[in-house]
């Protein structure tokens, strides 16, 4: 199961699948490599399988394998219109990535008497 | 000290007569007997040796008075007298001076010259002051100038303190800070009308609250200003109320004809400002119901103002509910009105200091609210309001605060009062079972709205709601106003079954928010409902598996001996994101036992 992640914590994740959500800063003359800065900013390498066609310049959502700290091979990408953006706070959404990474797959086990509210 | 003549009072005290000595008066005292009426104590001093067994002959009050012996001032004695007096059994001498000349004015001179001993060897003491009445009026009696007491030189008034008073005393003077002077007020009831005001007064021993009546509120309710400082004498005293007052002082006291506010004009730092008798937050909710308390808390959030109209008066007021927390991270609903309602900002969460609010009651939960005669001070220069601030700011803004307010929760801007549950969370605490109507919020999807009866035919009466009955003759009748009309209005009554992942229940939406709820009038409906069957129902359809917002009402109602759960949507909003994901990260962290992520 892909997990989403922030760039602080691909580190830990070398080799997983994640998804990544950031902005497109720079893109290469390829359209094979880009570089996105991500919502808890920091500037992570992005490699595509395919070039991809133009230049996204809103939210993009990576997903793909870790391949070192600063790196993702990107094995599908989720273009947002600025339509869809507009109303995107960065702030909860790190608080959401931090906190669900936190938890990791114990947040699906109910607690002992199989009873737990939202 | 050169210009003194040094020694003159031991020689004068032991009978040697002096020509013409000059001294320095530092101070006087009035003193008031029946026999002589006012006469005047001077503390006098010839650099080496202080004396106050001296007086000022009566005809010479003026001098006093009209403050030309001020303090300080260097004086030729031209003529005095010497008459003996029986004090404590020994023979004393005191000096009466009968005619006297200001070399130089004490606010020329400015300050003591030499360092003069009492007799006794203690430096300018007044040891003799309680022996005072002892003296008998000295021979030198003449006509008593006129002297209005309002006169009277306010540097040196004997006051007593706020604490001492009794209603069984009635000579004494207090000096008081006034800390607040609410506005008149006015009543008219079958005894008659009149006005009042009240004010409360401060010194470094208590308080006490003050109140004028009528002619008295004529007289002084525009020369008191709050905050200044103030000679009082002569009113009544009785118990306070306590109802009425959160003071502390068993006593209150009362203007009369006789009664005598006198300006003081020495800023004096020694009278606090304002003083405060806090409630932590955290003893509200024991404290009865309509008890006084003074509060100090950081404005955590604060709603909007919102106006309604009072039932008792029909007025239309306006209010705004701010929520208080202090370092025992319980919060209260403090309610504030009017302008200060209107021209209050929270965005900084400033620290409110609260003297003299009511504590009140809804729906179980206790809350705060002003009263005319509170006086709140917006970030207060105090000791607890600083650690306060200090608390709030490294650990109280980061930590989730638990109310005493049952109507409050959610953020600033959400106006849903009431926590955030699901269906089973009501349920398992048993919400509605108790005598009263319980409220919550919930985030819940429509699963369907029943079209069925969902309309009924209103009396067009604008407030009267009542379903009309359908005469047949094109006229409808209503049995509450009893009266029969043309016409009618649809008004909505839809029974909602909602959802989430933990239950469903079946709520009743009224007009208003039926209307919010399927984006249509409930005219519009009725209107389709008679023309266009299928686009009737479509709208019902239509807003099926859409998520909302919804504060309910839950309450047990007895239909045919049976008892049910009535739940009523009271209010429905679209779902606020950003909002709800600030509860739900909230609550995990909660529920997860996690601090903040950074």
């Amino acid at each position: 199961m892909k997990m989403r992640c922030d760039a602080a914590r691909l580190g830990q994740k070398i080799g997983e699948e994640v998804i990544l959500l950031g902005k497109i800063t720079h893109l290469s003359s390829s359209g094979k490599e880009a570089v996105i800065e991500t919502t808890d900013h920091a500037k992570i390498h992005v490699a595509f399988l395919e070039p991809i066609d133009g230049h996204p310049v809103g939210y993009v959502e990576v997903h793909g394998k870790v391949e070192s700290k600063s790196k993702i091979l990107c094995e599908n990408l989720v273009e947002f219109s600025d339509d869809a953006a507009a109303d995107f706070d960065e702030e909860p959404y790190n608080e959401m990535v931090v906190t669900m990474n936190l938890l990791g797959n114990d947040k699906w086990e109910p607690p002992g008497d199989g009873l737990f509210f939202i | 000290m050169g210009s003194l003549t040094e020694g003159a009072i031991d020689n004068i005290m032991n009978g040697i007569d002096v020509e013409k000595p000059v001294l320095q008066i530092l101070g006087n005292k009035k003193l008031s007997t029946s026999s002589t009426g006012e006469r005047y104590r001077l503390l006098v001093s010839d650099g080496v040796r202080i004396n106050s067994f001296t007086m000022l002959a009566t005809q010479l009050n003026h001098l006093v008075t009209e403050n030309i012996l001020s303090e300080y001032s260097i004086c030729r004695i031209d003529r005095y007298a010497i008459s003996m007096v029986n004090n404590g059994g020994k023979q004393k001498r005191v000096m009466v001076i009968l005619s006297i000349d200001v070399i130089k004015p004490g606010s020329e001179v400015g300050r003591k010259i030499g360092n003069p001993m009492t007799q006794d060897g203690n430096p300018e003491s007044e040891s003799a002051s309680s022996n005072v009445k002892a003296v008998s009026p000295p021979k030198a009696k003449t006509i008593k100038p006129y002297v209005p007491s309002h006169n009277i030189s306010t540097t040196d008034i004997s006051t007593t303190p706020i604490a001492g008073l009794s209603p069984y005393q009635n000579r004494w003077v207090i000096k008081v800070r006034v800390t607040s002077k609410p506005p008149i007020r006015t009543w008219s009831n079958s005894r008659g009308e009149g006005k009042l005001f009240s004010m409360d007064l401060l010194d470094e021993s208590g308080e006490i609250r003050c109140t004028g009546f009528k002619e008295q509120c004529d007289k002084f309710y525009d020369m008191i200003e709050v905050g200044k400082i103030y000679y009082i004498s002569r009113c009544a005293l009785k118990p306070a109320n306590k109802k009425f007052s959160s003071l502390n002082n068993d006593y209150e006291m009362t203007l009369t004809n006789d009664s005598e506010i006198i300006p003081c004009d020495d800023a004096s730092t020694d009278i606090p400002t304002i003083q405060y008798n806090f409630c932590p937050i955290s003893e509200v909710e024991s404290k009865a119901k309509d008890e006084l308390i003074d509060v100090i808390g950081v404005c955590k959030s604060y709603n909007d103002v919102q106006t309604l109209v009072s039932r008792a008066t029909q007025k239309e007021l306006k209010k705004r509910d701010v929520e208080l927390v202090d370092e025992s991270n319980l919060s209260v609903t403090l309610t504030l009105w009017g302008t200060q309602a209107i021209d209050f900002d929270g965005s900084n969460n400033p620290v409110l200091a609260i003297k003299g609010v009511r504590i009140g009651e809804f729906n179980g939960g206790k809350n705060l609210s002003l009263l005319g005669s509170s006086n709140m001070t917006i970030e207060p220069d105090l000791p607890e309001a600083h650690k306060l601030r200090g608390w709030y700011n490294t650990t109280g803004k980061m930590q989730e605060t638990k109310s005493l307010s049952k109507v409050l929760g959610g953020g600033g801007s959400n106006s849903f009062n009431g926590p955030i549950l699901c269906f089973k969370e009501a349920v398992d605490l048993g919400l509605g079972r108790n005598d009263s109507a319980d409220y919550y919020v919930v985030k819940a999807t429509v699963n369907m709205v029943r079209a069925e009866n969902s309309l009924y035919k209103a009396c067009p009466t604008e407030d009267c709601k009542k379903k009309v009955v359908d005469q047949s003759n094109d006229m409808y009748r209503c049995e509450k106003c009893d009266r029969d009309y043309p016409n009618f209005k649809y008004r909505l009554l839809a029974s909602a079954n909602l959802v989430d992942w933990s239950g469903n229940v079946w709520a009743t939406a009224f007009s208003e928010e039926g209307e919010k709820l399927l984006g249509v009038t409930a005219q519009e409906l009725g209107e389709l409902k008679e023309n266009d069957s299928d686009a009737f129902l479509e709208k019902f359809a239509q807003i099926s598996f859409n998520s909302f917002m919804f504060k309910l009402r839950v309450k047990m109602e007895v239909f045919s001996d049976e008892a049910r759960l009535k739940t009523t949507i009271t209010a429905v909003s679209p779902l606020d994101f950003k909002e709800y994901n600030k509860f739900l990260i909230s609550k995990i962290k909660e529920l997860a036992n996690i601090g903040k992520s950074e």
